[in-house]
């Protein structure tokens, strides 16, 4: 039989066989030490119930049940207090969170106040127009002297707008602050009245030889603003797209609505200018001497002084074509004076400047006949870029293209040999040259050797020539042989060799239209000419 | 029954059969080794013709006309959408700008529904083929950007299909044409070449009888002496 509260009894060390009177005295006297033990209360009064004293069983179950619920009643607190507490520790962190940013902001703010309020000190080298003080300065200064200026002269107008002049106000500022300032601007007042109603100006470039250009205001990028990069980028993207372009009237027409749409910007006229060259290239290839002369009226005006050349390099050769002859001195002589002016106010690289003397000579030759001009300038251009020790790629180009035409005046004026050789060992070694230049460069060579009884010597340039157009998929240059060809009557005097030279300068003329067949036919009818002699 | 059933001629119809075949082949190889090839080798070359451009995608082309190409990109360079580098709509096509300096105009090919598929080309009369009959090739050449990116329900997964019909077509008509690969990381663009070498658009494909084609037939040619 199972001995009943036996685990009562082991918890408090007491024998089996206690009995229950005994069991109760024992939790009554442990009732004294502790009265809040619900598991104590409640044994008690499961011994009662065990002694069927079931009035005291009912009085300790209560006791159990309200020790319990305060029990219960006190852990409930308990957990309220940690609530509480967990959550004005969430709310701290919250507002500490919250305030931190507007703390940095603060803070960073103060910092930039304070920094900004210190004195700005001017940097060692460097320009003091650009510091803000002085800008500020130069401003009311400006105000100043035009308010100055308006009261005494009521006459006078200020427009920033686009203008011919387009003077930004600063700009406007500092010609007002030198010494003739007044002078001169009563003078530009004369001249604006002396134009028409057209809204005239003048291009950058003035030649002596010619009176002053007369442009429309459209044609002259002046609208005021700094050169917009996206813009550039654009039209030079643009450009080489119409640069291969045949149509010309297509280009004219790009040009117009292009202008149109981005108001050209004075400081922008160098893409102004760049298409209009396009343009220009384009209708005088056409040999459309009203559009080119259109063209390069309009590439004057663009005022880009990188350009002028090219302008008096198209009037010269159209107005030749148009039989001008008269107009087509007055622009190469233009053109030389637009090569001193640059060359004087050192405004290109050695480069430019070079090719512009190649372009000199090119011009003496190919339109006045002029040999001794042409060599001359094509030597002066020669000597800029061989006197510089470090050559970039560009002088190297430059320097080919130049040795080219002068090997052109060489054999037209049939130097000696060893002058010849020379130059053509140059040549040989420069590797700078493209295939359609280098088809030149064996014409001229075969028809030199030709003309000093060197036929064999002849015969391997002309090997050279046929074989390149044989390999060659398009025979691409831009070499004009009329000057050359003009030539020939003079410095040949042999007819039948003046007659092969004639053929082979007709076979490598990229400007007469023919199949590359038909121009390997005329080399070898030459070196079948040579074999048989 | 031995007498009744011979081989011997039937072995001697299937020898000599065998024999004739084996002569028929010597002779048709030795036919193939003098035959001359003519293979074109294509080589990017240097051109005075004007490059037309074109965009091939999901077997469709689009021929680009860049007066309102550009036209259109300098209207929203003007109008300040293309600084810094942004992405801009040059209304044309559904195609998408962007002006950097380093590649010039760059711009990227999304819907490609409104452009003509290149199976038009087989039509008499297409948008399409009056664009390639225009072109004119002593003027102009064909410029292709060929997207190779594989989009749902395109049939041969990429522009290529299209650019080679095209381009076949296109030399049937005796036009160079060129071309370059393209995708959404490198776009197709056009920027000058005094950008980068890479901003040059050539032909290396001949058009069919091109007078100035080579000729990869000739035995005696020899680089000696060529400068």
């Amino acid at each position: 039989m199972k001995t009943p509260f036996l685990q009562l009894k082991k918890q408090w060390s007491l024998a089996e066989e206690t009995s229950i009177q005994d069991l109760l005295e024992h939790a009554l006297n442990k009732l004294n030490t502790n009265p809040n033990d619900p598991e104590l209360v409640y044994a008690i009064a499961e011994l009662y119930r065990h002694l069927d004293n079931n009035a005291e069983a009912d009085k300790f179950y209560k006791q159990a049940i309200d020790i319990t619920n305060q029990r219960t009643l006190q852990r409930a607190e308990a957990l309220e207090k940690r609530v509480d507490k967990k959550r004005n520790n969430i709310r701290l962190k919250l507002l500490l969170f919250t305030l931190l940013p507007i703390i940095t902001g603060l803070f960073i703010a103060a910092m930039i106040w304070s920094t900004l309020s210190k004195p700005e000190p001017l940097p060692k080298g460097s320009n003091p127009e650009k510091f803000a003080f002085t800008q500020w300065l130069a401003k009311q200064q400006m105000v100043e002297v035009m308010s100055t200026l308006q009261a005494e002269n009521p006459e006078l107008t200020f427009d920033f707008s686009r203008s011919a002049t387009a003077m930004s106000p600063m700009e406007f500022m500092q010609s007002m602050m030198q010494p003739d300032a007044l002078e001169k601007l009563r003078r530009d007042q004369e001249a604006a009245k002396n134009n028409n109603d057209d809204g005239e100006g003048k291009p950058a470039f003035q030649c002596s030889r010619e009176p002053a250009m007369r442009c429309a205001k459209r044609d002259i990028p002046s609208a005021p603003g700094e050169e917009r990069n996206e813009v550039v980028l654009l039209m030079d993207a643009y450009r080489s797209v119409l640069n291969t372009e045949k149509d010309c009237e297509k280009i004219e027409k790009s040009i117009e609505s292009i202008g149109q749409q981005l108001h050209w910007r004075k400081s922008e006229r160098n893409i102004k200018a760049d298409l209009e060259d396009l343009a220009t290239e384009c209708f005088y290839k056409q040999k459309n001497v009203e559009k080119t002369l259109e063209h390069a009226r309009k590439l004057q005006c663009s005022g880009d002084a990188g350009y002028i050349n090219s302008v008096y390099w198209y009037t010269t050769a159209i107005n030749h074509y148009a039989d001008n002859k008269a107009g087509a001195l007055t622009a190469y002589q233009c053109f030389q004076e637009a090569t001193k002016h640059i060359e004087k106010n050192e405004l290109f690289s050695p480069a430019y400047i070079a090719s512009r003397h190649r372009e000199s000579g090119a011009l003496a030759w190919l339109y006045f006949d002029d040999l001794s001009t042409a060599t001359e300038e094509l030597k002066k251009g020669r000597a800029i870029l061989k006197k510089i020790p470090k050559k970039t790629r560009i002088m190297q180009d430059v320097i080919g293209e130049i040795n080219l035409d002068l090997m052109e005046t060489y054999v037209t004026a049939n130097v000696d040999n060893d002058e010849f050789q020379e130059l053509l060992d140059e040549i040989n070694s420069s590797g700078r040259l493209t295939d359609g230049y280098k088809q030149i460069k064996d014409t001229l060579a075969s028809i030199y050797y030709m003309q000093n009884n060197q036929p064999n010597t002849a015969l391997i340039h002309l090997k050279n020539l046929s074989l390149r157009f044989k390999l060659i998929p398009e025979y691409v240059c831009g070499w004009d042989w009329t000057g050359f060809r003009r030539g020939l009557k003079d410095s040949i005097n042999d007819e039948r060799i003046r007659e092969q030279a004639t053929i082979l300068v007709d076979a490598t003329n990229c400007y007469i239209p023919q199949a590359t067949s038909k121009r390997i036919e005329q080399i070898q009818s030459v070196v079948k000419f040579l074999k048989g002699r | 029954m031995k007498d009744l059933i011979s081989l011997d001629s039937l072995t001697d119809i299937v020898s000599n059969s065998v024999g004739i075949l084996i002569i028929f082949a010597v002779i048709n190889l030795i036919h193939d080794n003098n035959k001359t090839y003519q293979l074109e080798i294509p080589l990017e070359h240097e051109t005075d013709l004007s490059p037309v451009f074109f965009i091939s995608k999901n077997d469709r082309v689009l021929v680009i006309d860049t007066d309102t190409f550009f036209a259109n990109a300098t209207s929203q360079a003007t109008s300040k959408a293309a600084i810094n580098k942004r992405l801009f709509s040059l209304e044309y096509f559904g195609l998408l700008g962007k002006i950097d300096d380093k590649k010039g105009i760059s711009f990227f090919a999304r819907d490609t529904s409104d452009w003509p598929e290149f199976k038009e080309i087989e039509k008499r009369s297409s948008p399409l083929r009056d664009s390639l009959d225009k072109l004119d090739p002593t003027k102009q050449f064909a410029y292709f950007f060929v997207y190779d990116n594989i989009e749902d329900g395109s049939s041969s997964g990429s522009g290529f299909e299209a650019f080679r019909k095209t381009r076949e077509y296109l030399k049937s008509r005796s036009i160079k044409s060129g071309w370059q690969p393209v995708n959404s990381e490198s776009p197709a663009n056009i920027c000058s070449r005094s950008f980068s070498r890479r901003c040059v658009y050539q032909p290396s494909y001949l058009g069919g009888d091109s007078s100035s084609s080579s000729n990869f037939n000739d035995k005696d040619k020899s680089a000696e002496n060529v400068q």
